[in-house]
């Protein structure tokens, strides 16, 4: 019983339509646009990471692309299905409280078991949290209650929660933002053997704020500004997979890339502070 | 008599009984929970004390009226059949309404709180006819129902209900919009949404609710026995007040404070085994 196979039944294909998002847009009942004409292909299996400043709108995109919200205009599609509700074909991972805090680890697991294999035995279903257990390392804290355990099994748990729920794609929103330093690298690689380890992979979305992480991880990083956000670039990382995280943070495509990046949101910066002086009539700026 | 006292199981005793932000607190740094222990024994023990010696001295005009503790408690346990009797039978009443208020309140408390259109149809109702004081219902309770049971009955039902009803729906409309989030990730039927996640995460609201229901329901209980019962533990106090026993009538009071403190206390360990998860 090979779940990380079993998950995605397809076989992989390049150039099987993922993820598209044609000219959206979106802001919340009141105040100003959110996001602007934001447009995205995402092929399936891709590592994305979507990359802003805070504030941007990334974790707006980020809920739009799971269906939790719906767009002012533009439209999204899945696999060239319009996306309109949330679905288990997508699933979400959230910072710090993905898991309900008054189940076990296991009753957690089990709510995404009884939606993926309804109608299997009690036992059968126990087995297989038990091998999403193993695959993060969590196999003897199934017992126990997210608030019993560190914020990085928490964060293990929930990652194995939203593969149990066998989604071919996973939205990630910081999932590692609230670690230390240490437990996020662990994360990280944890994360990135599970995601390269499956024999056809998933499509991953990562939102996060830190360009390293971005670059670590991603396989291309779509840069967002802010106010409203949008796509300012599209940046592909051509590290082959598995990376080592030594060589590839002490390589000048990496120095270069990050240098690139950092100059985008700076030159973002700048636009914004002077379409506000220009809009206050004051042309004038530094 | 001092449980509470001796463990801080509860968070919000902990916070009163050693609030970190006592400015004379912070200065000593040490644990309060054991001093605060002694102090709330030594302060017991100088009430009784004094009630002792208020009783005792010339003072009181009609010493009769003012039994002292030791023939306060001598009298409670010479009456503990006939109060054994009363509080089997005043349980009878309080228990299966008390219980039947919670259940309904839980359940139409969640249905209201978790639909804007319910709340818009039913918060105005509830905001005009939950600050009635229940007490009021009474005579009116024994007018129009035909046995003392079902009128009592009826009044502890309305005054527990409203209490877990208004914070059933709190907490329900109150359901972090994040445990909303997760359960449509994970497709969870809209029965299994009500069922597995709004009523754990209004919990802790419930039992707010239902700890000033239970409060109320002793009120009710006991307002009732005075007016119309033939037992219970109210009728004791009102049964030897007619005889002018105030020995016994002090020991009821005692003994009915005892009932309701044991209840309370009883209510919320529950609370604690059921939020151990809510810090």
């Amino acid at each position: 019983m090979d779940i990380v196979n079993e998950s995605q039944k397809s076989g992989q294909n390049d150039n099987m339509p993922g993820l598209l998002i044609e000219n959206l847009s979106f802001s919340y009942n009141r105040g100003g646009p959110v996001l602007q004409d934001i447009s995205l292909h995402v092929q399936q299996g891709e590592f994305i990471c979507l990359l802003g400043l805070s504030g941007c709108g990334k974790s707006t995109l980020l809920r739009l692309i799971a269906g939790l919200e719906h767009p002012d205009k533009g439209r999204l599609y899945w696999k060239g299905e319009p996306i309109s509700d949330p679905n288990i074909e997508r699933g979400l991972v959230f910072q710090d409280y993905s898991l309900f805090p008054w189940m076990t680890v296991q009753a957690n697991l089990m709510l995404a078991i009884d939606k993926k294999y309804p109608g299997t035995s009690k036992k059968e279903r126990l087995s297989y949290i038990d091998e999403y257990l193993d695959l993060v390392g969590l196999r003897n804290k199934g017992k126990c209650y997210p608030g019993e355990l560190s914020g990085g099994m928490r964060q293990r748990a929930a990652i194995a929660r939203s593969l149990a729920l066998g989604s071919e794609m996973l939205l990630l929103d910081e999932p590692f933002g609230a670690l230390d330093p240490a437990n996020r690298a662990h994360l990280q690689d944890l994360f990135l053997q599970i995601w390269s380890g499956s024999a056809i992979r998933r499509t991953i979305i990562f939102v996060t704020h830190d360009v390293e992480e971005a670059l670590y991880l991603g396989e291309r990083i779509v840069v967002l500004g802010s106010k409203p956000g949008r796509v300012i670039a599209d940046v592909r990382v051509d590290f082959p997979h598995p990376r080592n995280r030594q060589n590839l943070f002490s390589s000048a495509l990496y120095r270069k890339l990050s240098e690139q990046i950092v100059d985008y949101f700076h030159s973002d910066m700048e636009n914004h502070l002077n379409t506000i002086f220009t809009a206050n009539g004051d042309g004038a700026f530094i | 008599m001092s449980s509470i006292f001796k463990k801080n199981r509860t968070g919000i005793k902990v916070e009163l009984l050693s609030s970190k932000n006592d400015y004379k607190s912070k200065s000593s740094g040490k644990q309060h929970s054991i001093i605060y222990n002694h102090e709330g024994t030594l302060f017991f023990v100088g009430a009784i004390i004094l009630w002792h010696i208020v009783s005792t001295s010339r003072i009181l005009p009609n010493s009769q009226l003012f039994p002292t503790p030791l023939i306060a408690i001598r009298t409670l346990w010479d009456s503990l059949p006939e109060l054994g009797l009363g509080t089997w039978s005043s349980f009878l009443v309080l228990f299966p309404s008390y219980i039947l208020a919670v259940v309904s309140g839980i359940f139409t408390g969640i249905i209201v709180g978790v639909s804007p259109f319910l709340r818009r149809m039913f918060f105005p109702f509830a905001r005009v006819v939950a600050p009635v004081p229940p007490t009021i219902y009474i005579p009116y309770a024994i007018a129009i129902l035909p046995t003392f049971y079902l009128s009592s009955s009826f009044v502890i039902f309305i005054g527990a209900f409203w209490p877990v009803f208004i914070n059933a729906s709190a907490g329900a409309a109150s359901t972090p919009l994040r445990y909303l989030d997760n359960s449509m990730i994970l497709g969870l039927s809209y029965f299994d949404y009500l069922r597995k996640i709004v009523l754990p995460a209004s919990l802790p609201h419930i039992f707010n609710g239902m700890t000033i229901g239970l409060a109320l329901s002793f009120i009710m209980l006991t307002v009732a026995e005075l007016f119309g019962a033939t037992t219970g533990l109210g009728r004791f106090v009102q049964y030897y007040a007619d005889f002018a026993d105030y020995n016994r009538m002090v020991a009821g009071i005692v003994y009915t404070g005892l009932i309701a403190l044991l209840s309370m206390e009883l209510l919320e360990y529950l609370k604690q085994k059921l939020l151990f998860w809510n810090k």
